[in-house]
């Protein structure tokens, strides 16, 4: 090989190699963009807000348990939830902030320390209520685009960015190619279970809130045992002020009357 | 009854309609619970085989009205945790009793970064759940009942100011502080109290140091509680205390002409040194939310094997001579006061509880047990909640203690304890 073919080919490699990387950058780019689309019709890009929260608590051969909650989202990870109804929850609040997770009830007045696995409620968990910002935990990639009932979906799987508090190690996404609503997802406990699927149903205009298109309901169904689920209903979203500092167990009280 | 007089108020106001903006009764919760109690005498324990020192009711039963209130005005609110109750038998055996203790209350200054607060309250702090060393307001729990009462004993004196910034917290506090029945046979009465915490938190943690003075005695405690992804949670807490005070067992010869009889007693006395408490635990969640939660708690206070040896010894002696015509009514003092020093006699024990489901959700069932390391006695108990509807919760719970005749649950004048409550929310 002539010196002049061994340049020729060290600027083919070249070029094909830097094709290849802008490429993958492109597809990357692409899955997280979208991503970025999904979360806008679930949080206010960085904003604190607030919103009631109806759970709706479905199992087979019994009545739905339905629970009144009011969210204050100060971000992904640091927020307070406290139940309204039914009355003999009123009083109880969950407190999130990084890892630390504390349980409060009127009746011990001591904040008790749980672990993330202990769940809200149902099939929701505190991530569930809380996390509303996918884009902070996961690295996305996309896995295939899928046509259901004629609507065409990205699909999206979501894997867990190290050391970042996500709720799930694993989940897919479907997202509507057009509009980037969420349609569902599936969750994967760390040894590849699937654990319980995401439908996310309803999303209504927020006039209040420069008509923004919000998602207001989700059901979450139990992939396990057959039957259960849980409904999770949103309504009357604030944007809020809230300071970090605040979300401490000394100060779930105070906290929660802001949320009155 | 002065905070009730007050909550009157408040109530009565709130009908007036001057002040509709501000609902005053948004923060009410009120709750009336039933509760009875059947207990079962322990025989065979050395320390009143033939339970005449402490007689055991057989039943109790009680009506208790919680009552629930928090008003919240700008940077200002009142916090008000009472419970009136009435018992038709109490662990003594009185007929008829009416109680009224106020938990909590407070009228507090909520600023962006310092929190004023004043009252009365039960300081209930720290990472473990069966015990809080780091605490110097801890009392001592002797059992899942004590654990539980701890929530409900009247309150104490306070004045407190807290700075917070974004991951830390700095807490000066002054407090009356009444002691337990227990630490009563150290320090008569109440104890002038001072203390500053911080506390520290972390991504996955949450740290904190308190430093102090009791009266007399100083204190220092810190308690940590770190999260290992979702389902692990390790915690640990340790407290010193200067000893200011001990309860000694002394043993006095009494000279009777033709004998030589020993007399027991525990004296109060002036010590030098440091007791050390501490408590390392952790819970575990598995993916069915069963939770798993083990302790093991070091007492520095309680007997060591030698002076276990020592004390037993008494024990035996005084309860075989505590018809002595002489120095009985001595010995059955004795045997009383060991009575009311049973829980943390000793300086190893284990606590273990299971909980199926979890925070939050409808029926628990939780199976907890305490060990004695030393003497291999134990305490042993089932709880299950039910809910039903939306107003009522029904409780059951068992506990039984067991142990050989010189062991310290013993000891318990009770074997088995069952109880049963209906709550009702209004």
């Amino acid at each position: 090989m002539n010196r002049l073919t061994k340049v020729g080919c060290l600027v083919l490699v070249s070029f094909v190699l830097s094709l290849s990387s802008n490429l993958a950058f492109s597809v990357e780019v692409d899955a997280t963009t979208v991503l970025e689309k999904v979360d806008a019709y679930r949080n206010f890009k960085g904003q604190s807000f607030a919103f009631d929260l109806t759970l709706i608590s479905q199992s087979p051969n019994k009545d739905d348990s339905s629970f009144g909650m009011k969210a204050l989202i100060h971000d992904s990870h640091t927020s307070l939830i406290t139940y309204e109804t039914p009355v003999k929850e009123k009083g109880k609040a969950l407190l999130m902030n990084g890892r630390n997770l504390w349980f409060f009830t009127p009746k011990n007045r001591k904040p008790i320390k749980i672990t993330p696995q202990q769940r809200l409620l149902g099939e929701a968990s505190n991530g569930d209520v809380a996390s509303t910002d996918f884009s902070k935990d996961y690295v996305p990639t996309i896995l295939k685009e899928e046509d259901i009932e004629g609507q065409s979906y990205t699909v999206l799987e979501l894997n867990a960015s190290e050391d970042s508090l996500a709720a799930y190690k694993k989940l897919h996404l479907w997202v509507s190619s057009d509009s980037y609503k969420p349609f569902k997802a599936m969750f994967f406990a760390p040894s590849g279970k699937h654990l319980k699927t995401a439908f996310y149903e309803k999303y209504e205009t927020l006039p209040y809130l420069n008509n923004k298109l919000q998602l207001t309901e989700i059901r979450i169904v139990n992939a396990v045992q057959e039957g259960k689920s849980t409904i999770m209903r949103y309504e009357n979203f604030q944007i809020t002020e809230t300071q970090a500092a605040d979300f401490k167990p000394g100060k779930i009280k105070q906290l929660a009357n802001q949320q009155l | 009854m002065r905070h009730f007089s007050l909550f009157g108020v408040l109530l009565a106001v709130s009908t007036n309609a001057a002040y509709a903006d501000l609902n005053l009764l948004d923060g009410l919760t009120t709750s009336l619970v039933l509760e009875g109690e059947r207990q079962f005498e322990q025989k065979g324990g050395a320390l009143d085989p033939d339970r005449t020192l402490v007689p055991v009711a057989d039943h109790s039963t009680r009506g208790v009205l919680r009552v629930g209130y928090s008003l919240y005005w700008d940077d200002y609110s009142i916090e008000l945790r009472s419970r009136p109750s009435y018992s038709d038998s109490d662990e003594a055996g009185v007929n008829g009793e009416f109680q009224q203790r106020t938990e909590h209350f407070s009228v507090n200054y909520s600023g962006s970064l310092v929190t004023l607060s004043g009252g009365v309250t039960n300081f209930i702090e720290g990472a473990g759940y069966s015990w809080n060393p780091s605490n110097p307001f801890a009392e001592i729990r002797h059992n899942e009942k004590d654990n539980a009462s701890q929530y409900v004993r009247e309150g104490d004196p306070y004045f407190s100011a807290k700075l917070d910034g974004s991951d830390y917290g700095v807490r000066l506090l002054w407090t009356d502080f009444k002691n337990s029945e227990q630490d009563n046979q150290l320090y008569e009465g109440r104890l002038n109290s001072y203390a500053i915490k911080a506390n520290f938190l972390l991504e996955a943690s949450e740290v904190s140091a308190t430093g102090a003075l009791l009266q007399d005695k100083q204190f220092y405690g810190s308690s940590v509680s770190s999260t290992f992804g979702d389902q692990l949670e390790l915690h640990g807490e340790v407290g010193v205390v200067e000893k200011g005070h001990s309860l000694e067992f002394v043993s006095t010869d009494v000279n009777l002409g033709p004998q030589t009889l020993s007399l027991y007693e525990l004296q109060r006395e002036e010590d030098e040194g440091w007791d050390t408490r501490l408590l390392l635990g952790g819970q575990y969640t598995f993916t069915d939310n069963t939770n798993v939660l083990v302790e093991y708690l070091y007492n520095g206070s309680g007997y060591s094997d030698s002076d276990w040896k020592r004390y037993r010894q008494a024990v035996e002696d005084a309860s075989t001579n505590q018809q002595d015509p002489v120095l009985g009514s001595a010995h059955r003092g004795f045997l009383l006061n060991t009575h009311s020093t049973i829980g943390l006699f000793r300086q190893h024990y284990l606590f273990t509880r299971v909980a199926f489901a979890g925070s939050g959700d409808s029926d628990t069932l939780s199976l907890l047990a305490r060990f004695n390391l030393h003497d291999e006695s134990f305490l042993a108990g089932i709880n299950k909640v039910w809910n039903i509807g939306d107003s009522w919760i029904t409780n059951m719970s068992m506990n039984g203690f067991k142990g050989k005749a010189y062991s310290e649950y013993g000891w318990v004048p009770y074997e088995l304890q069952l109880q049963a409550s209906v709550e009702y929310f209004f």
